[in-house]
């Protein structure tokens, strides 16, 4: 018997675990479990004002900061029944568009195209194709920018708060964003060309992808919850089919619905919205003879490709046909209750419940991030393709590569705060 | 005389790695524009900068160091894109040239740091 760790294979700090067990040349186990340090977030928030909460709950990630607000007002404001304006509701959408934008293209370019060009990250791989890189940091930047001028910061945003927004972006800095949407339409456009254009890996698994669908355009902030096996459910409803188990091998659990893992994120969305992109998106879509859905989680990467152009456009409309003014905060009438969310964050539905005493102190919180809900599922999908692997004969090795360009095609974001990925190999 | 600007990383909820940021806030020198980020994509905003202040571990007094000097990490997730990632990456497309970073030791002592800071950026030479 030879046992083989990796550690480090990432050069990172280990803060999820892989460990696979082959025996003969079959995989016998595989494990895939979060070992970071349980963050207690959903006790913190406990007793505390509904007014504080979305200013806690955000810091749960940097790089999704805009959903973990966006949820944490909606699930507040559902509890207090408070409607906010028609206004709050568009300059919350353009605010996720800005995080949406600047995390899938930080994804796709300096996560995914290096290991399909070749490189071991995006900093050997920007020498050889400039242009990609350049257009890439346009991207993550006008993504930054609206974040910015609706938010007042490009991380934890502060203009947002329950019942409306402190400020808003002035006429000067929606026709900046809008002169600058309308020159990062064609870059956006080639982001598609360009990942419609690498060769993928065939994994497929059928598995249920669930994802909002709000019937008439891409998911965001709305929608009902739906999937491809007939799903059709209130977002007040998503405690009624999901479970989370605990593994001994992880800290992060498990999410599950009737026992079994689903898929959220980009694949998701795009294959049970499908129908709502424009034209010319599906049209690149289909030169390139991608279908959605489809049960390849490496397509992925094109689902995330044609939500930046689809996202992109939607700013621009939105900037072409609001102004915005500054308005009274809705009023807050405190009562004893409980309000459920649910929105989605670039990897997928994320859902903020809270249960607020007479005094508005919450008295119980539950906070289901994407990457928790698809533990369980990237598991199987590695779990598969090693299996497939093994049957070609492929070399550990490269199994491990390939291991990795999975598990990023999911885009993972470790219960929103840590890095990946330390590989166990036991071979017997 | 025309301003240079001194970008300034760091969390200002995390203590051992706020200092930068107290820093720009509190330091004023003539010819010297402090800008607080506290995201390392906010450099991605910036091109016409002189030095980057953070701080730094390893090292036992406030140094000047460039990019060459940073160890790289292999990025796995969204969360492992640091200063250095962006740096290097923008050097490699030649958007900046060599950028001169004022390395902080962790829980240096403030006054101290803020006098050779100011020393630093006042060389003639730099």
């Amino acid at each position: 018997m030879a046992k083989i760790t990796l550690n480090h294979i990432t050069k990172v700090e280990g803060h999820a675990n892989l460990s696979v067990e082959i025996k003969n040349n079959k995989l016998v186990r595989c494990e895939l479990g979060s070992i970071e340090g349980t963050r207690f977030f959903e006790g913190i928030v406990v007793g505390r004002r509904y007014d504080e909460i979305k200013e806690i709950t955000s810091r749960i990630c940097g790089i999704c900061s805009v959903s973990h607000s966006m949820t944490s007002l909606k699930a507040t404001e559902k509890a207090f029944d408070v409607k906010v304006t028609k206004q709050t509701e568009i300059l919350r959408e353009l605010m996720s568009i800005g995080e949406r934008i600047r995390s899938h293209a930080t994804h796709l370019y300096f996560l995914v195209l290096p290991d399909y060009l070749g490189f071991e990250s995006a900093i050997p791989m920007a020498k050889q194709y400039q242009k990609e890189v350049f257009r890439a940091l346009d991207l993550v930047k006008i993504g930054n920018e609206i974040v910015l001028k609706t938010g007042g910061r490009q991380m934890h945003p502060i203009s947002c708060v329950v019942g409306g927004f402190t400020s808003v972006p002035s006429k000067e800095d929606c026709d900046y964003l809008l002169s600058e949407l309308k020159k990062s339409r064609k870059k956006a456009f080639d982001t598609l060309e360009l990942f419609c254009k690498l060769k993928y890996p065939k994994v497929e698994l059928d598995m249920e992808q669930i994802s909002l669908k709000p019937e008439t355009s891409q998911p965001m902030l709305k929608g009902a919850i739906v999937s491809n096996k007939g799903l059709n459910v209130s977002e007040n409803k998503y405690s009624d089919f999901i479970d989370e188990k605990i593994e001994s091998y992880s800290t992060a659990k498990f999410a599950v619905k009737n026992g079994k893992s689903y898929l959220l994120g980009a694949l998701s969305r795009v294959g049970n919205n499908f129908e709502c992109f424009a034209v010319d998106i599906k049209k690149v879509i289909s030169k390139y003879k991608f279908i959605f859905p489809s049960k390849n989680i490496f397509n992925q990467n094109v689902a995330q490709a044609a939500e930046l152009v689809y996202w992109l456009d939607e700013a621009i409309s939105i900037l072409e046909n609001n102004e915005f003014e500054l308005q009274k905060l809705v009023f807050v009438s405190v009562k004893a209750g409980t309000g459920r969310a649910a929105t989605e964050a670039p990897r997928g539905i994320l859902f903020h419940e809270y249960s607020f005493d007479d005094s508005g102190n919450v008295t119980h919180c539950n906070i289901m991030t994407p990457t928790c809900q698809n533990l369980r599922g990237m598991e199987e999908y590695v779990h598969a393709f090693i299996e497939l692997l093994l049957k070609k004969k492929v070399k550990k090795k490269e199994i491990i590569l390939e291991i990795e360009k999975l598990i990023r095609a999911y885009d993972p974001c470790f219960s929103c705060s840590t890095h990946f990925l330390q590989v166990d190999w036991l071979q017997k | 005389m025309k301003t240079k600007k001194v970008l300034c990383f760091g969390n200002p909820f995390i203590p051992i790695d706020s200092l930068a940021i107290e820093i720009g806030k509190e330091l004023k020198l003539k010819g010297f524009e402090f800008v607080i980020c506290v995201s390392p994509q906010e450099i991605i905003q910036h091109t016409n900068f002189s030095f980057i202040l953070d701080v730094c571990e390893n090292i036992k007094k406030v140094s000047l160091i460039g990019i060459k000097d940073l160890k790289a990490n292999t990025l796995f997730t969204l969360h492992d894109f640091d200063l250095n990632f962006f740096l290097q990456l923008m050097k490699s497309i030649g958007r900046i040239d060599e950028v001169k970073i004022i390395a902080i030791p962790i829980n240096y002592d403030k006054q101290k740091a803020k006098e050779e800071i100011a020393k630093i950026l006042q060389r003639k030479n730099l």
